[in-house]
């Protein structure tokens, strides 16, 4: 009874939420259905047979062996050198005082500011030149444009939300400026780069575009794997496997979410 | 001694300012090299086409571009999925940011949770998820026929409408976040005050909220207007073979019918629409980062 | 302009009771200050009068009309708010204009009010400035200017001053007492700040926990504070804890006289600084511990045996410094014992 007062109260919040459930869940629904299904005959509104018959199937495939390994390695390699070309930039952004420090930071606005698909389209064009296209470095590459703005504004942010005077009362008692780093900013700013970190691997991880674009013949990545299956392969249980599948680093971000990414740390990276 | 004073930090700072420039070095390269110059070398390319083995200033490669009945066509249609997405994508995320921004009840952070969603759902699986969804013989008729016994559901799969719904899911929790941070900008007091001298809920939206929020109103639609334009995936697996959407069109110049230089005109002319976007997307940025410090 | 009369308010938001019963009135043009600590449900109560806020029970009454189904924008009452008072994308004019416009007012009646409000605030020609171009005492000034041109009944001002620096706090409290004394409107003001509410007010409402400890005027708060939580919120106040001997009150060493009323009671006794004087060697013997400089006055605290510290505010001329050796006696005290207060003078 207070259950049903209490949704009495906020009518319109009832109708948004019905709304919003039907068309965003609706559709995850109907792959859950199909992952565990072995036949679904129209028009019954559940799977007819259930069964777990094609996940063995599904993961004997050749390709989806080769490219699971692959897509893991590429995008942990762009992980890695984001990280690494990023995170040192981020704390100069954020602790040294230079001539034209804005306007660096802001530079890498560029890479939102085009539309994407065009601009990888002109990078491949150059790519065709230098032999790159079909080659993991070039997917490398074409992936390390987009982790750019993240890697570098969400720690940038968090390094400038450290208090400085916590940092000069440690220098003040003799720690050396390594010590302070290490022992002081780091360990305040490990929820926001390891928010930027895990945005930067399952981002590489889904890439499609890029990856289409660069990688295809020889390199052929899961969501380009993916993609082939929906348009070419009979059976729809594939598919709805490997979404499940391959939804799992996206359900890990989602949980981290909940917990370290605040709203305001995912509008950093898009410049809001 | 006091002029010693004061030019040691001086000093300090320029070899600091060194080891940032170090530091960023990396970085900034990899984005003038992947960003800035394919981007201008394509636009100068396209306008030094080869005729006759010899490459001169000229504007072929847009005559050919705008003359051909495919090109323009697929170009308008871009024009035209774009507007109706960002349409729709206000029309729905404006009431929810607002409802968000003043409401605190369960269901307001139920709301706020599946509005948020959409961003942890890759693209190429939300494709797969719609396809079985609103597909042909997908649940959504599936569920309509036998709850309601009707028969006439006609699927948006590989129609124009099926690439505006999927990124129209893509779009909204962008467009959610960005509109409550601006929402969550607007004080209290200054509505309250509103109210106080006698305006009305539909007063209050149209001269305090809208004008309050008019940067985040802009960097929605400027991130929506960029992401459309430059979308591949969706369109590629949802909407129609023609008229295709710019993404799709410039893979299949490029990959099928390969032919590079077309496909970078029709490239640099996604540049060229949505270069003032871009411009106005990066100019209020900007200016948000200079109130911030 | 407009009585108001709060009758058994009460405002529980989930299990805390912000207001508590509250039962005043304030008569048509009075000045009536809501003085209290943060949390005491000043802010509450003002806002229950706005409408922002809606009673969990209880009745506002205006001219003795209840008003309280009434929205906001129905209510012939307006706000200053304590701060992001003014909307940023108007200039003052648009800002002072808005509610004028809304009642639709023909162009030049709206022109001519928004330049009298200015002229009343002291801010004629600066129309065209937008709010971020104006200091905060400024926009302050302009903030009472757009609820005074609406002509409302009864004018509600939220802490209005309490984000200015001290000097220019000062001058805005002249301003608003000499505005709100020329239109006579009843005007109602929440503080934290007993100076300025001692300053403003012709009567002000001690506020503790969502209650009025003591609705009085400003003379007879700082004079006979009806309870300790008042005393110790007005002014300053020594505390001493005393003996209760029949007729005489035993301090330490030293004896005061007492009060019939308050016989066999427990007491406290209070004494104001400028109610302790020097006195001959009958006196009570003090050494002085510390002397502040007020500029007209010295502040003291004499350390007396067996009583403890006592503040206590000497002219100038008396030429005291630390560590002399003196007599005091009060010529004034409190005594308060647990069904009021008594005023002893001597």
């Amino acid at each position: 009874m207070t259950f049903l007062r209490r949704l009495a109260k906020d009518p319109f919040g009832i109708v948004i939420f019905i709304a919003l459930f039907l068309f965003i869940i609706g559709p995850m629904i109907s792959v859950v259905l199909w992952a565990f299904s072995i036949q679904w005959r129209y028009p019954s509104l559940l799977p007819t047979e259930w069964g777990l018959k094609f996940w063995a199937q599904t993961f004997k495939r050749a390709d989806i062996l080769q490219a699971l390994p692959l897509t893991l390695m590429i995008s942990f390699i762009v992980t890695i050198v984001s990280a690494i070309i990023c995170l040192p930039a981020a704390y100069a952004f954020a602790r040294i005082k230079f001539r034209g420090s804005q306007f660096f930071l802001l530079s890498f606005l560029a890479t939102n500011a085009f539309p994407r698909f065009g601009l990888y389209i002109t990078i491949a064009v150059i790519f065709l030149k230098l032999n790159l296209i079909s080659t993991i470095l070039g997917v490398v590459l074409i992936q390390l444009v987009n982790t750019l703005l993240f890697m570098i504004w969400i720690p940038t942010a968090a390094f400038k939300g450290v208090d400085k005077s916590l940092e000069e009362a440690a220098l003040d008692v003799g720690a050396s400026r390594f010590r302070v780093f290490w022992q002081i900013t780091l360990p305040q700013v490990i929820p926001a780069i390891s928010a930027a970190l895990l945005l930067t691997f399952v981002g590489t991880f889904y890439e499609t575009q890029g990856a289409i674009l660069i990688g295809l013949p020889g390199i052929r990545t899961m969501p380009v794997l993916m993609l082939s299956l929906i348009n070419n392969q009979l059976v729809v249980q594939y598919g709805a496997i490997l979404s499940l599948t391959l939804w799992i680093p996206s359900l890990i971000l989602l949980l981290f979410a909940r917990r370290v990414l605040s709203g305001k740390t995912l509008a950093a990276g898009f410049g809001v | 001694m006091e002029a010693s004073q004061l030019q040691r930090p001086k000093a300090k700072l320029s070899k600091q300012a060194w080891v940032a420039y170090a530091l960023i070095a990396a970085p900034f390269l990899l984005m003038v090299l992947l960003i800035v110059y394919p981007a201008s070398l394509s636009i100068v390319r396209t306008l030094r086409p080869e005729v006759e083995g010899v490459r001169r200033f000229g504007l072929e490669n847009y005559q050919a571009f705008f003359s051909d009945h495919t090109s323009v066509t697929n170009l308008i249609f871009t024009l035209w999925s774009t507007g109706a997405i960002i349409g729709l994508l206000f029309a729905i995320c404006l009431p929810i940011a607002l409802y968000l921004r003043f409401t605190d009840s369960w269901i307001a952070h139920w709301v706020q949770g599946l509005a948020l969603f959409p961003l942890f759902v890759p693209g190429i699986i939300l494709a797969y998820a719609l396809i079985r969804f609103i597909g042909p013989n997908g649940l959504l008729e599936t569920f309509i026929e036998v709850t309601t016994g009707w028969q006439g559901y006609r699927t948006p799969y590989l129609k124009p409408a099926g690439s505006i719904i999927g990124l129209v899911w893509e779009g909204i929790p962008i467009t959610v976040l960005i509109l409550t941070a601006g929402l969550a900008q607007v004080p209290d007091n200054l509505i309250e005050a509103a109210r106080d001298v006698g305006a009305g809920r539909l007063q209050i939206f149209f001269r305090i909220i809208l004008p309050l929020i008019g940067r985040s109103l802009l960097i929605a639609f400027a991130l929506n207007f960029l992401g459309v334009i430059g979308a591949f995936t969706l369109p590629y697996l949802l909407g129609p073979a023609a008229p295709q959407m710019m993404g799709p069109f410039m893979q299949r110049t490029f990959y099928n019918v390969l032919n590079p230089d077309a496909a970078e005109t029709q490239a640099v002319i996604t540049f060229l629409l949505s270069s003032i976007v871009g411009f106005l997307y990066v100019r209020s940025a900007v200016r948000q980062q200079k109130e911030e410090t | 302009m407009a009585s108001l009369t709060f009758n058994h308010l009460n405002k529980q938001f989930g299990s805390v009771k912000a207001v508590d019963n509250l039962n005043f009135e304030v008569k048509n043009g009075e000045f009536i200050c809501l003085l209290g600590p943060s949390g005491c449900g000043k802010s509450t109560a003002l806002r229950m009068i706005a409408g922002f806020e809606e009673p969990s029970s209880g009745d506002i009454l205006m001219d003795g009309k209840s008003i309280i189904a009434l929205p906001p924008n129905k209510r012939p009452t307006a706000m200053v708010f304590q701060k992001y008072t003014l909307w940023p994308h108007m200039t003052v004019y648009k800002n002072i204009a808005f509610g004028l416009q809304l009642r639709g007012l023909e162009k030049k009646v709206v022109e001519d009010k928004v330049h009298s409000a200015l002229d009343l605030v002291g801010l004629k020609g600066y129309e065209k400035r937008l709010p971020a171009q104006l200091s905060g005492g400024q926009q302050q000034r302009v903030a009472i200017a757009r609820a005074l041109v609406l002509e409302p009944q009864i004018l509600l001002l939220d802490e209005p001053f309490s984000s200015l620096d001290a000097h220019l706090r000062v001058r805005l409290r002249e301003e608003l007492k000499s505005i709100q004394r020329s239109l006579g409107i009843t005007t109602i003001f929440v503080t934290h700040d007993q100076e300025e509410a001692l300053s403003l007010a012709d009567r002000i409402a001690v506020m503790s926990s969502g209650q009025v400890e003591q609705y009085d005027s400003p003379d007879i708060i700082y004079a006979k504070p009806s309870s300790l939580f008042v005393a110790g919120f007005i002014g300053s106040m020594t505390l001493l804890e005393a003996e209760n001997k029949g007729s005489e009150l035993k301090l330490g060493n030293y004896t005061l006289p007492s009060s019939e009323i308050v016989k066999g009671k427990d007491v406290k006794v209070a004494l104001r600084p400028e109610d302790i004087l020097l006195a001959d060697a009958n006196g009570w013997a003090a050494k002085v511990s510390q002397v502040m400089n007020l500029g007209p006055f010295y502040s003291l605290v004499l350390a007396i045996e067996g009583l403890g510290s006592v503040k206590a505010l000497f002219p100038k001329t008396s030429l005291l410094k630390e560590h002399d050796q003196i007599n005091v006696l009060p010529n004034r005290y409190l005594i308060y014992h647990e069904d009021g207060v008594e005023e002893i003078t001597l």
